[in-house]
């Protein structure tokens, strides 16, 4: 083999990606030939120059900047073609970080027990994420918060991060009143003009519920560690079921709550105690509806002065605060059962 | 490990259907439903590698940052159209690539009216670097060591694209040639032929600018088979 055809196989050479055949050849030529011995050293020299480079640090700016354009984006576009059948609250509604305790510990439910209302099927484990994995000690305390009567629940929005957790909402800017003396109020139909909003149907907002709209949570201690056979058979027996360290979450339509717990106190775990941490979540309704009707007006007074870019902001908090006030009134037709063992010595 | 179980009772009451699922998979099942926060924790892994390629790629932090954005953007748009044929990883490395390409393309499309101008590198990058450099190194060497890192990085950005992306996969990264052709779309024979035109014209470049040491013959160590 000449030069001239070991020369474009030296860099395969020095990867070991020759065949048998051509390693045979160029291991021949180069005991020969001092010039291609060279070519070679010089490219060993080139890859290791290169490989020199040092890596970077991804700038701290970057994962902000890309957490920002994610949420802004909405699910992935397929998904939401493939999927029409899953309602906009639950394609948004995860895109929510709620501060405050008690609507953390609610977002978790509503984390947890995504998809069991539907077609989609239920994913566990998420244990680094801040509000999915709520601690059952978390989750109690929570509850057992009463729910503010005078104050509203403020989720920060997606989009308007500089909404913080201790800033009021708009609407009591403006309407500082107690939350049950506040008319019923129809807000019009959402945005319909190319955002996700739109693709959400117009509908009518309900007026506002004073009765008892309860989020069901009983929190079940079970003494000793979690037997593997029990474990086996809950699973069996139950789609909606999430392992935690010591605990196993049991999600159930709020219909049979009563007989899951006699369920889980007779047959899973006799002798198991529980604490009902069920708390009445009509208030935080009655402000995600309120909040919403605020959205709604702030869109219309932004069209009206066509402030082209205030307006899609307003659009996106408008759907946002409809996937919220969703969510909120989703939770209220299931129950979750924390299960905690006594880890084993 | 978390727990990373589905309990999955099928509602035609088909007993027990335990589905065993890795953490990567759950996630990209929670991603594919719009679930920003999943693809985070999924993706979060390989900021550090989709970011130091674009940076090598583009020689530019911002660039490098445009590049990466866009790359997980991309994922994360296409995410439903992933199947698991093949690994995350490697779906992940081909849109890089392409979003890379096409922002080398474009950039190449914008400055065809200042191709005499020297691509330089990020200067802000080598002051870092320079700050950070190793506290055994003398101000000369460290100096010394910055510049040649800038010399060999404008050297990658005088390349054309094809033959910069392979050669920073390959040479940086660490792909195999496999991984590269699957990458790119290409067989494997094109992937030898970009890279082994790649690291000749960068020898040649490094030649001019100093950077490669004469190799030192000993001829008695050499030994009969030296027939020169």
């Amino acid at each position: 083999m000449n030069c001239d055809g070991v020369s474009n196989l030296l860099s395969a050479y020095l990867d070991g990606e020759l065949s048998p055949g051509e390693l045979l050849r160029v291991e021949e030529h180069l005991r020969r030939c001092h010039a291609c011995a060279d070519e070679v050293d010089s490219l060993r020299q080139t890859m290791a120059l290169v490989a020199s480079l040092e890596e970077v640090e991804v700038p701290a700016s970057f994962q902000v900047q890309l957490h920002q354009r994610l949420v802004a984006l909405g699910p992935p576009a397929a998904a939401v073609r493939r999927a029409p059948a899953a309602p906009a609250w639950q394609r948004n509604a995860r895109h929510w970080a709620v501060p405050a305790a008690a609507a953390a510990a609610a977002l978790a439910i509503g984390l947890t027990t995504y998809g069991g209302g539907s077609n989609l099927p239920p994913i566990p484990g998420l244990q680094s994420q801040s509000v999915y994995n709520v601690p059952p000690q978390a989750t109690q305390t929570a509850n057992n918060t009463k729910p503010p009567t005078t104050e509203l629940v403020t989720p920060p929005v997606p989009g308007t991060n500089d909404v913080k957790p201790s800033d009021p909402p708009k609407v009591a800017d403006t309407t500082p009143k107690p939350i049950d003396t506040v008319p019923v109020v129809t807000p019009g139909p959402l945005a319909t003009d190319g955002t996700k909003a739109a693709t959400t149907p117009p509908e009518k907002a309900e007026p506002v519920n004073t009765a008892k709209q309860m989020v069901y949570v009983y929190n079940v201690t079970v003494p000793g560690p979690l037997d593997p056979k029990v474990e086996e058979r809950v699973l069996g027996e139950h789609t909606n079921v999430e392992k935690g360290n010591n605990t196993l979450t049991l999600v159930v339509p709020a219909g049979s709550r009563l007989d899951m717990l006699d369920k889980v106190q007779k047959v899973y775990w006799p002798g198991a105690t529980f604490v009902d941490a069920s708390h009445d979540t009509a208030t935080e309704i009655n402000g995600a509806q309120l909040r919403l009707e605020a959205a709604q007006r702030q869109l219309e007074d932004d069209r009206k002065d066509n402030m082209e870019q205030a307006v899609a902001d307003d659009q996106k908090a408008v759907a946002d605060a409809k996937a919220y006030l969703d969510l909120l009134k989703w939770q209220t037709t299931r129950a979750t059962i924390v299960v905690t063992f006594t880890p084993a010595p | 490990m978390p727990a990373t179980y589905v309990s999955n009772n099928a509602p035609d009451g088909g007993g027990v259907n335990q589905v065993s699922k890795s953490l990567d998979e759950l996630l990209v099942e929670r991603a594919k439903r719009g679930d920003a926060e999943a693809f985070e924790q999924l993706t979060g892994q390989y900021y550090r590698k989709v970011y130091n390629f674009a940076y090598r790629a583009t020689g530019h932090h911002e660039d490098a940052s445009d590049v990466a954005q866009e790359a997980f953007v991309r994922a994360y748009m296409s995410l439903p159209e992933f199947r698991g044929d093949s690994s995350f990883q490697t779906w992940l490395l081909r849109i890089t690539q392409n979003a890379c390409l096409d922002e080398l393309r474009r950039r190449k499309r914008r400055k065809v009216t200042s191709l005499d101008e020297p691509m330089s590198v990020d200067d802000g990058e080598m002051d870092r670097q320079l700050a950070i450099a190793d506290v055994s190194d003398s101000p000369e060497q460290a100096l010394e060591r910055v510049e040649i890192q800038r010399a060999v990085q404008e050297s990658i950005n005088a390349l054309d694209e094809e033959y910069r992306v392979v050669v920073v996969m390959r040479d940086i990264q660490g792909y195999s040639y496999n991984e590269i052709a699957d990458a790119l779309g290409i067989n494997l024979g094109t992937v030898k032929s970009r890279l082994n035109r790649a690291r000749h014209a960068l020898k040649e470049m490094f030649g001019r600018l100093e950077l490669l040491a004469p190799r030192v013959v000993y001829s008695g160590r050499r030994g009969k088979s030296h027939e020169l």
